[in-house]
């Protein structure tokens, strides 16, 4: 076989393989104006910090220089507190605009980031088979594409939760994404790329974007985001929300969540920056506001025990947060687990108690009308829904299958009363090699 | 020499160079296939002391011990020479040094053992890591490797093993260097084998201005049970043993080779490919030079066409060297920002894993724009510094003109359909623009971005 006949095999194969079945027996959905801006954060974002439990005593006593004070930690519901930093995040929950949820994970544990990562973002369980595509992509493949920026990456690269359409952008950032080339060099690339079936799809979708960013472009940046990736992806998501540019979903990384060491240190600037991002992103969205949801995962929480270098190793149950004008925020949804050794997975991390594609699912159904979850969580079923989300109007004839409404009675019952006295204490910084 | 043996030899450069050129290809027409291999395995017969003469006198930190380092940097506040003198350097060595091989494994080990040099204290260690531990061992023995980023204060500190201690163990550097370094993800091992190796590396520290330290107060003097295997405490001897374990283990192997042949063949390399060389890669203990030789002059990967899609890098070195530009400020700008935009600088992967080596990460909207982008402003802007678009610009006769950029630019061959859309873009262009236009089509279109 010749370069040739093999891109030309590949090609087949590979459109063949690209056209998920669920798509011709669903038809194409609907996305009912609604826009989803997905961000992960990467490195294993610590739950505990990140939602933590003050109502057990034993959160103190296993992060004797890493629990949240008790006095200055923000608290949400007499048992959960939040950070100081994450003011922002306070706010939002205190408004009804943001929901957490805690003791969620992959049900099984995978400890490996890069592992991890990977399972989240194709929609699997670790350990299971690996599909070509993300969930995203499964998503938004069942969506009709009448935009080039219907699905977006705010980075360099496409994620693996938006593998399997052609059609996804990465943008790094829309202010750079312009094409420098008069239009016959334009012409002139499409023509040869035309030509190449593995590339074919991505420079015609980059072509057509670099257009189509033109009037977003155009928009003035909203203020009030912080600098750093999630200011600047959420800025650029409100443009393309506020420039009705047709964007389905996008998607946001956001780096630097693994402490091993120095933790304190250096999560409280991150919990700032999000908080801060959500707030200005809201402000910024107005009435689009109530048609988004804003979905953040880790790929999983820390261990409860900190270490000698003031950090947390690797461990398993961990939080999301969903923000969004359709959730039903300012609660924390979990079946807590407790913290006592044997209630600990491999007795030290916090168990998973909620798979996380429960939480996605519902999101996929309540708010964006998806009926047909089994094509997106291929093998798996999700349980009764917990009342995270509303059901939007557009989507409430999608989800009828799941009659088995529960509501946000299945919320969290565990609540043990007051910690102990604890205070927190700066840590030493690791061994300070430099100034 | 036949067309086909030519373009196999084209492939060949774009696999084990930063890019064919015309002096490239003149000596690899001279030695053929294997003696274009064995020529670029013997990295130590290449004589580069007038590259290396000239980075020294640009960048005097190169040559500094590690004490003169500190002090220039921590001292003299020179806070940001490390990052950047390691990355000026790299960018200049990968488009101009003749050992091209050399630095293409300088870049794969700098991936394998991935640390990023974006802080001052990472930066500073990574300098001294890729000088004296990378680049004097990138063709050597594997486990040489293992063990001394092991020891390497890079490392220490980016996998926090410089504050694991008997007291509280630090499980970081043991999680990755069995997943990332050495078995692989699904090479056998469990979370007890991670909790265990942590403790035979507590006391593995550094020591100011940047060096080694075994701690024999922080190291866990208990006995512990690795890969089913009992390691008696005997202190600095339990990691060495423990990191040349690894270095033999038949995961290791398969999981090395799976990358260097990723690197090498396709992402997707053929399992026969990988048990052939797995077998030299054990049979040589590791033998780097060897292990590459077997992979490189392997039917599967000479016969095999171009399927890997290249990563920025490539992209870039590609254009600088097939225009042969001349090294200036404006050039290596041109690379760096070409790199930055599409999310390529080296040293610059916030993650342990290393930059991705598959083309579903870098076949993306912005990873296409950026070398559309790219291509026509450094052919426009850098023309005068090409010595390619220079004498391009001297040939008056069209069809001579767009005959010799295509021979140059494109040594394997353009198919006839493509020469014809290359005519008529050219019939749309005035004389003037035509070379720079026409370079910049061929280094951004398809053909380019395969090797």
């Amino acid at each position: 076989m010749n370069r040739r006949e093999l891109l030309q095999f590949m090609a087949i194969a590979g459109a063949a393989s690209a056209a998920p079945r669920w798509v011709l027996a669903a038809g194409r959905q609907t996305p009912n104006g609604k826009h989803l801006v997905s961000i992960f954060l990467r490195g294993a974002a610590d739950g505990l910090t990140l939602c933590a439990p003050l109502g057990d005593s034993r959160y103190f006593d296993a992060r004797p220089t890493l629990a949240l004070e008790e006095a200055t930690a923000l608290p949400l519901d007499g048992f959960f507190g939040l950070h100081q930093a994450a003011g922002g995040l306070k706010t939002l929950f205190d408004d009804g605009d943001l929901a957490i949820v805690h003791a969620v994970g992959l049900a099984s544990a995978q400890r490996s980031h890069f592992e991890a990562q990977s399972a989240m973002e194709l929609g699997i369980d670790a350990f299971d088979p690996a599909p070509a595509d993300g969930w995203l992509g499964r998503y938004l493949a069942g969506i009709a594409a009448d935009s080039p920026l219907t699905g977006v990456a705010l980075d360099k690269a496409v994620p693996k939760s938006m593998a399997g359409i052609d059609h996804a952008l990465a943008l790094g950032a829309i202010d750079e994404f312009s094409l420098q080339l008069d239009s016959r060099a334009q012409a002139a690339l499409g023509e040869a790329y035309a030509a190449d079936p593995l590339l074919a799809p991505t420079a015609e979708a980059a072509l057509n974007a670099a257009e189509a960013l033109v009037p977003i472009s155009e928009l003035p940046l909203g203020e009030g985001y912080p600098a750093g990736p999630l200011g600047t992806g959420l800025a650029d998501a409100a443009r393309l929300i506020l420039g009705e540019s047709g964007l389905v979903a996008a998607a946001i990384n956001s780096g630097g969540w693994d402490h091993h060491d120095n933790q304190a240190v250096q999560i409280e600037p991150l919990l700032a920056e999000l908080g801060d991002a959500l707030a200005a992103f809201r402000a910024d969205l107005g009435p689009h506001w109530s048609n988004t949801t804003v979905m953040i995962q880790t790929e999983f929480g820390r261990r409860l025990r900190e270490n000698a270098s003031a950090g947390t190793d690797h461990g398993h149950g961990g939080v999301m947060l969903i923000a969004g004008g359709g959730v039903n925020g300012g609660s924390v949804y979990a079946d807590w687990p407790g913290l006592a050794a044997p209630d600990l997975t491999a007795g030290e991390d916090l168990a998973v108690t909620m798979d996380y594609r429960q939480v996605l699912a519902e999101m996929l159904a309540r708010q964006f009308g998806v009926a047909d979850l089994a094509g997106i969580f291929p093998g798996w079923a999700p349980g009764p829904w917990r009342g995270i989300f509303q059901t939007s109007a557009g989507a409430r004839s999608g989800s009828t299958t799941y009659a088995s409404e529960s509501g946000r009675s299945n919320r969290r019952t565990a609540r043990t009363s007051g910690p102990g006295k604890k205070s927190l204490q700066i840590p030493a910084i690791p061994a300070g090699l430099l100034p | 020499m036949n067309s086909s043996e030519f373009r196999r030899l084209v492939q060949l450069a774009n696999r084990i160079t930063y890019g064919a050129n015309r002096q490239l290809m003149q000596t690899a027409e001279t030695l053929g296939y294997e003696g274009f291999v064995d020529w670029q395995l013997d990295d130590e017969a290449f004589d580069d002391s007038e590259l290396e003469g000239l980075l020294a006198s640009l960048l005097p930190t190169l040559t500094m011990d590690t004490q003169a380092l500190y002090d220039h940097v921590i001292e003299e506040e020179n806070f940001g020479a490390p990052q950047r003198d390691l990355l000026i350097a790299t960018l200049i060595r990968r488009t101009f040094s003749p050992r091209q091989l050399f630095e293409r494994m300088v870049e794969f080990w700098s991936d394998h053992f991935s640390v990023p040099a974006n802080d001052l204290t990472l930066a500073l260690f990574k300098f001294t890591e890729d000088r004296d531990l990378i680049r004097i061992h990138a063709m050597e023995r594997f486990e040489t490797l293992l063990q001394g980023d092991a020891r390497s204060p890079a490392m220490l500190f980016y996998l926090d093993n410089f504050s694991n201690t008997a007291d509280g163990p630090n499980e970081n550097y043991a999680r990755e260097l069995l997943e990332l370094h050495t078995l692989g993800v699904d090479g056998g091992y469990t979370e007890n084998d991670i909790k265990e190796i942590a403790r035979v590396f507590t006391g593995w520290s550094i020591r100011l201005p940047g060096e080694f330290v075994f701690n024999f107060f922080s190291h866990d003097w208990a006995s512990k049970q690795v890969l089913g295997q009992q390691v008696q405490p005997t202190g600095l001897d339990e990691g060495e043993l423990v990191l040349s374990m690894l270095a033999g283990h038949p995961s290791t192997a398969r999981h090395v080779i799976t990358k260097l042949a990723r690197r090498f063949s396709a992402d997707l390399p053929d399992a026969r490919l990988i048990d052939d060389v797995t077998e030299t890669f054990v049979s040589t203990h590791g033998d780097i030079r060897e292990t590459l030789r077997r992979l490189l002059l392997h039917p599967l990967v000479a016969e095999t066409p171009a399927l890997k899609f290249k990563r920025p890098n490539e992209f870039t070195g590609g254009l600088a060297r097939a225009l042969e530009t001349e090294l200036t400020e404006q050039s290596l700008l041109a690379t760096f920002e070409t790199l930055n935009s599409a999310g390529h600088v080296p040293f610059d992967w916030p993650a342990p894993d290393g930059y991705p080596d598959h083309r579903s990460y870098w076949q993306s909207t912005n990873g296409l724009l950026v070398r559309f982008n790219s291509a026509a402003a450094w052919t426009e802007q850098l023309g005068e510094q090409s010595a390619v678009l220079r004498q391009a610009a001297a040939i008056p006769e069209p069809i001579a003109q767009i005959g010799f950029l295509a021979e140059t630019l494109r040594p394997q061959g353009l198919e006839p359909s493509t020469r014809r859309r290359m005519l008529r873009y050219a019939n749309r262009l005035d004389e003037r623009e035509r070379p720079a236009a026409l370079a910049a089509w061929l280094l951004s279109g398809p053909g380019a971005q395969w090797r």
